[in-house]
């Protein structure tokens, strides 16, 4: 970041912490009590009041709380950017493969999984393109309407008669008009603010990382551990030692619960008539077995 | 348990074995917490629709769309978790609670369960709910099973090996750093 002309600093868009500071230094502005400053921090008098504590105080949080929105909104609109760009890059290159460009499939070899699967992405498909024409003919309408109404209104009010009343809010109606463009301004001064702060940031805290790495061979070789998937993913990873939490909770609780009943701690559990074997009883073979049958018991029965 | 075979040592792997309160517990809440956002979605669509049912306002038909409203909403309320509960438990023997948790319901035979088990099962789980005990029975029973498990004939058991490799990234940071902090020294 530029040391000068600093385009993110506070003084672009009124008083920050610094600027507070600068009037506590001895420039107050309006009714602002004089306060000291020690090593940067403001230092309240002896016998300033409570009050202008919380003031002091209140005036650094909001300063740190703006930072950090402006560069969350920042490493959102950049993220977005980037994502899309991506996005875009990758469907030019999928229009190669004719999975991606076909218009039809057959179903023939469909399980009934695959079948409910298809269906829950079409309906998802389908619905978000008549939600996305939904709003967009509700915008057109609501447009539409008010466009119409206001110019019922300005028909109505356009005489003599409704002139006093007319005049406060035309006034009021140009005020509003006057504020929304201030404030779609300060948008945009904050868009670019917030876009180079979040870059710049980022930018820094990958060189930190890159350093960090060079520095720390075993950090590299866990992230090309990582990176070759020889490590479960963190998703995977997570819920396998939510598993395995919830396993020895199931012991622990029923030791608990024994221990209440004085009941002796149950060493073992009685065996599973499954314990070890693989599950492949709702594997579709198995299905298409239970259908057939069913299938011969109906024939049998007639 | 006179006649049961029991395993004397911990069992090398988790697959198979019966499963405990509070996994099935909690893969219970996981359930529950989708089927009530599926609910309210659709009864939120619903109640939007009827609302914006022009013809119900003009024709002064307010108490009515309240009331069809109420009916479908109590409809739907009862109908997600049945269909919910009962395609799942048909197809794959497990819910998505289930799934994430790792667990699965056999028939006490070991088989698949059948239309008329998840019906008998879905009564249980109201015999059950009285006063919790049915639930609150896995703790105690020998063999994990809650009353909707015996009146159904099933066994809730685990569905995956605890063998699976684990490797917690906190534990890596750690020897990260204790391995910088060792080259550091002179």
């Amino acid at each position: 970041m530029a040391a000068t002309g600093d385009p993110i600093g506070p003084s672009a868009e009124g008083p920050d912490v610094s600027d507070k500071q600068q009037e506590a230094q001895g420039a107050p502005s309006g009714d602002a009590a004089p306060v000291a400053v020690a090593n940067g921090l403001p230092v309240p008098s002896q016998n300033a009041p409570e009050a202008e504590l919380m003031t002091v105080q209140q005036v650094a949080d909001r300063g740190d709380l703006e930072l950090l929105t402006r560069f969350l909104t920042g490493i959102m609109l950049l993220g977005g950017d980037v994502l899309m760009q991506r996005i875009r890059e990758v469907r030019g290159d999928l229009a190669a493969y004719p999975e991606f460009t076909a218009q039809t499939a057959s179903l023939d070899e469909a399980s009934t999984r695959d079948l409910a699967r298809y269906l829950a992405i079409g309906l998802t498909r389908r619905g978000q393109a008549r939600l996305v024409q939904g709003v967009r003919r509700g915008f057109d309408l609501s447009l539409g309407t008010a466009s119409w109404a206001f110019g019922l209104v300005n028909r109505a009010t356009d005489n003599w008669l409704m002139r006093p009343v007319r005049k406060p809010v035309e006034s009021r109606l140009r005020l509003l008009d006057r504020e929304s463009v201030r404030v779609i301004r300060e948008g945009k001064v904050e868009e670019q603010k917030s876009r180079l702060l979040a870059q710049e940031a980022v930018f820094e805290i990958i060189d930190d990382v890159i350093e960090f790495v060079a520095e720390n061979p075993e950090a590299a070789a866990w992230i090309q551990d990582i990176l070759a998937g020889q490590t479960a993913g963190l998703t995977t990873s997570l819920r396998d030692n939510a598993r395995q939490f919830t396993v020895s909770s199931d012991g622990r609780a029923e030791d608990l619960v024994r221990r209440m009943l004085r009941r002796p701690a149950r060493r073992t559990l009685p065996e599973s008539p499954l314990a070890g074997e693989p599950q492949t009883m709702y594997s579709p073979e198995s299905a298409g077995q239970m259908v057939e049958a069913h299938e011969q018991r109906e024939s049998d029965r007639e | 348990m006179s006649n049961e075979k029991v395993t004397e040592n911990s069992p090398p792997t988790l697959l198979g074995e019966y499963a405990g309160f509070v996994t099935r517990l909690i893969a219970w809440i996981i359930d529950n917490i989708i089927i009530a956002a599926v609910v309210a979605i659709i009864v939120a669509a619903v109640t939007f629709i009827l609302q914006a049912f022009p013809k119900a306002v003009w024709l002064g038909l307010d108490d009515a769309v309240f009331a069809i409203a109420v009916v479908v909403g109590a409809t739907i309320s009862i109908t997600v978790p049945l269909v919910y509960y009962i395609v799942l438990w048909m197809l794959a023997g497990q819910t998505i609670g289930k799934w994430l948790m790792g667990v699965r319901i056999i028939r006490t035979n070991g088989e698949r369960l059948r239309f008329r088990d998840c019906v008998l099962r879905l009564i249980g789980y109201l015999v059950s709910a009285i006063l919790l005990l049915g639930y609150l029975w896995i703790l105690v029973d020998n063999r994990r099973q809650g009353f909707h498990d015996k009146i159904a004939h099933t066994f809730v058991v685990y569905s995956w090996p605890e063998s699976v490799p684990v490797k917690p990234l906190q534990g890596s940071v750690r020897r990260i750093r204790v391995a910088a902090a060792d080259r550091s020294e002179p």
